[in-house]
């Protein structure tokens, strides 16, 4: 069953939250709204939690007309009064199941999640981790077919945050979930999910695949938010763009020609060192470091100073170079 | 951030008076209901005037009486304050902001001023009845149902309630707020009815609140001797005000006798706050683990 959003909005006050967001989300999918703190990403999933209305608009599915989110919140939220399995259970509590068959379908998700052994603790006896765990077999004990996560993996370190991240892909599959998850982190976002919708100030910008949203952002606020790129200044001359480090022709993904444009040049992908049909600038290597498998290098043109990933040892400090552009260079 | 030196100084003004005034008072009390009395040369400890005190017909009686009222007020309050603080939650507009600066105001004002208030407003000479005789809704004011002085205590319940419910609303109020909608949401979510999100919910996060009130609130009520005293049935005294009573009678050979009683008393109350804390970690609620 796929899920629609029909241009929901959301005004509070006078402050306009949600601006007609229309979203498919197909069935078993893991699908993330990525954007800024404030964006109305809380908002859109309360939304489909049922805990919020939206002011207009609606969210339906093919075979629901009012389909419910079971929600698995930022701060997990666990009841703090209720010991594990009492917190896991309590959706069926509140249905009226037996005692007995509520027991029965706990030990087996507790089973699932690796917490069997933590049916008698208390959330404040619990690391963050298994917090989460617990938050999640609160959820998928209820069966759902849509389960909600709000920024999921924002609360964990690096090293529980990629156990998660896999452990939810696992129990995606297994339970064939459709997952809408919202976070900030775009590598969270790429790592789970297919489809990416960029949601800022209310408003969906982009809805694309991971590797297209950083070779193509929409629009200066998707590029600026995806970050890891320098933005330039320009003017236009002609059809060219002069700028304080490169002037020729350029390219745009906005319906119209900018009016001011601003040269973009993310830190991965954009440039070499190898001549190409599009020659950048010549700038001196002021530093790099290492970043994995390639090297952060600070560049300097003139005054202007930008950074490009690069492979390991291909320049010196204190040398010059001539770069060029892989393709033709992107002005928003 | 307080060191633990600072902190020692500045709770030891407290902390010293507390130990000379109230400790040394505490110990020359049970010292005395032990029978250690040498001002009238009594200087053998025993437990004769505490077996004494609890054969005592008039004392086991009137000791009933007040933990029957104390009780019933202290309940009262924290119903009638609980069922408050959830309406001024909800009303989240000015109504709701002026709702609660009332409710804080019995809180600081004394008891004397509401007594008086009460003699003032319902005695058969008060206004209450005068009006209505005024208005001819009544012959009399002697047909004035007796509200103060009265054998069934209403005049020293409704004083304890006009204190004892803002007090109630108020710390009821500062975890409600703390708990704002997050876990409601929650219950909501996972498929709770809003009767399901009070009982199972909001009710154990502020039960240990609502609990500490009451223990608050009964104690007072066990021991306070200025609203019996004053609003209260001569005939059915309640037990501050029979054991003050006996101790100005100033018979000095009394003495161990009224401070075993003195010490009953606060054993008693202190039980009962025992019991309610024991009572209130075994209930839901009971563990709330540093709620976040």
């Amino acid at each position: 069953m796929a899920y629609y959003l029909e241009k929901i909005s959301q005004t509070k006050g006078h402050q306009e939250i949600l601006k007609q967001i229309d979203l498919k989300i197909e069935e078993n999918e893991v699908f993330a709204i990525l954007g800024p703190s404030g964006g109305g990403k809380t908002t859109l999933l309360n939304i489909l939690a049922q805990i919020d209305q939206p002011t207009s608009g609606r969210f339906y599915g093919d075979n629901d007309a009012q389909p419910k989110g079971i929600l698995v919140f930022q701060d997990y939220r666990l009841f703090p009064h209720m010991t594990v399995v009492q917190n896991i259970t309590f959706g069926l509590k509140m249905r009226h199941i037996p005692k007995k068959a509520r027991l029965a379908r706990a030990a087996e998700i507790m089973k699932t999640m690796g917490i069997s052994d933590l049916a008698k603790r208390y959330p404040d006896e619990l690391s963050g981790g298994q917090q989460q765990r617990v938050a999640l077999a609160r959820a998928l004990i209820l069966k759902p077919k849509l389960v909600l996560m709000d920024e999921p993996f924002s609360s964990l370190d690096e090293g529980l945050r990629l156990e998660m991240l896999n452990f939810v892909k696992q129990l995606q599959q297994q339970f064939q979930l459709t997952i809408i998850f919202v976070t900030h982190y775009k590598n969270e976002a790429y790592l789970l999910s297919n489809q990416v919708a960029i949601l800022i100030d209310g408003t969906v910008m982009q809805l694309d695949e991971p590797a297209h949203l950083e070779q193509a952002p929409a629009n200066l606020a998707v590029a600026e938010f995806l970050g890891q790129a320098n933005f330039i200044p320009g003017t236009w001359i002609d059809k060219t763009i002069k700028t304080a480090i490169y002037q020729g022709p350029v390219t745009w993904h906005t319906a119209k020609k900018p009016v001011t444009p601003t040269l973009y040049i993310p830190f991965a992908q954009f440039l070499q060192l190898t001549v190409s049909d599009y020659p950048a600038f010549k700038a001196q290597v002021l530093d790099h470091r290492w970043i994995g498998n390639l090297e952060r290098v600070t560049l300097q043109v003139g005054t202007t100073v930008l950074s490009v990933n690069l492979p390991p040892n291909a320049v010196t400090t204190g040398e010059s170079y001539d770069f060029y552009f892989k393709q033709l260079p992107v002005v928003y | 951030m307080l060191t633990k030196k600072k902190l020692i100084l500045l709770l030891s003004p407290f902390t010293i008076f507390f130990c000379f005034v109230f400790v040394s008072a505490f110990i020359k009390s049970i010292v005395t209901s032990l029978g250690y009395y040498p001002l009238m040369g009594l200087k053998t400890l025993t437990f004769k005037y505490y077996m004494t005190a609890l054969q005592d017909k008039t004392f086991l009686t009137t000791s009933l009486r007040t933990f029957c009222f104390a009780l019933l007020s202290a309940g009262l309050a924290c119903l009638g304050g609980l069922a408050l603080a959830l309406v001024l939650q909800r009303s989240t507009g000015p109504v709701g902001r002026f709702g609660f600066k009332l409710a804080q105001l019995p809180v600081m004002l004394p008891h004397i001023f509401v007594i008086l208030a009460l003699l003032q407003l319902l005695s058969q000479t008060g206004l209450v009845p005068s009006l209505l005789v005024h208005l001819g809704w009544l012959k009399g004011p002697q047909h004035f149902p007796l509200l103060v002085n009265d054998p069934l205590q209403i005049g020293i319940i409704l004083t304890y309630l006009w204190k004892e419910i803002p007090f109630v609303i108020v710390s009821l109020m500062l975890v409600l707020r703390s708990l704002d909608r997050r876990y409601s949401a929650v219950g909501q979510n996972l498929g709770a009815s809003k009767l399901q999100i009070f009982w199972h919910i909001s009710l154990p996060m502020i039960q240990p609140a609502l609990l500490n009130a009451f223990i608050i609130n009964f104690s007072f009520n066990f021991g306070a001797y200025e609203v019996p005293y004053l609003l209260g049935n001569p005939r059915r005294e309640l037990l501050p005000v029979y054991i003050y009573d006996f101790y100005v009678q100033g018979d000095l050979t009394q003495m161990p006798l009224i401070m075993s009683l003195n010490i009953l008393l606060s054993l008693f109350a202190v039980l009962c706050a025992g019991a309610v804390l024991y009572l209130s970690r075994r209930l839901p609620g009971g563990h709330l683990g540093g709620l976040k």
